[in-house]
């Protein structure tokens, strides 16, 4: 996401399918610049790994790049990519379980301070974890991209091909799971 | 599964990178599409080759019917036959090089000796 803002990046995405059609790199820029925070964030629902994540990004953009010639321009672009980001994901997964590819789990970031209370961190993100495991994918994919990386719902709607109040059905119960999972460690805490 | 935070990056350095490297990658379809774009009729003919024939076809119609086709007068007036035979009267002349048959008024004054004396 370029600092100095481009011409490009004020034009709609149809003026920009049809720069990017004549070769205008700038309109591509923009085009990439516009889509890559919510195109990375879907693209990780499908692996754990953020390599992995920006690898089905770039394919995706690559893709939607060629497919771009015999693109309906009255269609609108933004469906229509994010369920090339869906596609090229769902083939990473696929691909990854077929070979049992494990990619490396990617380390917290350790933090400074005394001793306990990073034990008592670690605890609480243990239940955090097996409170979101316990979640469908759906659930826990509307979760994170509406209330962790603060996409609205019906941006969540548009980049997971949903209708909006499936995308509220779906928050409701997992922020109500979550909530359950972890009443042990409030009520812990508070009797604490 | 790591906690309860944002996953994506803040920095923008980062979304710099990463858009730089798709920009990168995608330069070869970019000048690819480019290259294409002055001949943009070779993908319609690619598409509907049926319409770009019967457009061919309907423009040479035009051109021939505007403006490829002799004409008549001029060329009989030009041919040397023509030209052989043309008679010194005026009269005849006028008849033989005019586009549009001249007018009686004109003709009339014309006319004097030929007339047939009874």
């Amino acid at each position: 996401m370029s600092v100095v803002p481009s011409p490009e990046t004020r034009l709609s995405d149809r003026a920009l399918v049809k720069r990017v059609r004549r070769g205008q790199r700038d309109a591509f820029g923009a085009l990439v610049s516009r889509y890559l925070r919510p195109a990375l964030a879907v693209a990780w629902e499908f692996t754990e790994s953020r390599d992995d994540a920006e690898d089905i990004v770039q394919e995706a953009f690559g893709r939607a790049l060629r497919g771009l010639e015999g693109f309906d321009e009255k269609r609108p672009f933004r469906p229509w990519f994010f369920t090339i980001v869906r596609n090229v994901g769902r083939n990473t997964a696929a691909w990854r379980s077929r070979w049992g590819y494990e990619p490396l789990s990617e380390a917290l970031p350790a933090r400074g301070g005394d001793p306990l209370s990073e034990a008592e961190r670690r605890e609480v993100q243990e239940r955090v974890d097996a409170g979101l495991d316990l979640l469908s994918p759906m659930q826990r994919t509307c979760f994170r991209l509406c209330d962790l990386e603060g996409f609205s719902g019906p941006e969540v709607a548009e980049m997971l091909g949903l209708e909006e109040s499936t995308v509220r059905v779906h928050l409701h119960r997992a922020r109500r799971g979550l909530r359950k999972a972890l009443q042990p460690l409030r009520d812990e805490r508070g009797s604490a | 599964m790591s906690s309860l935070r944002s996953r994506l990056p803040e920095d923008t350095g980062y979304w710099d990178d990463l858009a730089g490297r798709i920009t990168a990658d995608a330069d070869p379809f970019l000048q690819e599409y480019h290259a294409r774009r002055g001949v943009w009729w070779s993908s319609l003919a690619r598409q509907c080759p049926a319409l770009v024939a019967a457009a061919l076809i309907g423009a040479t119609v035009v051109v021939l019917a505007l403006g490829g086709g002799p004409e008549p007068a001029r060329a009989a007036t030009s041919s040397p036959v023509v030209q052989a035979i043309e008679p010194e009267d005026a009269l005849a002349r006028r008849f033989l090089t005019a586009e549009a048959p001249p007018a009686v008024e004109i003709l009339l004054p014309m006319m004097t000796g030929y007339g047939r004396t009874p």
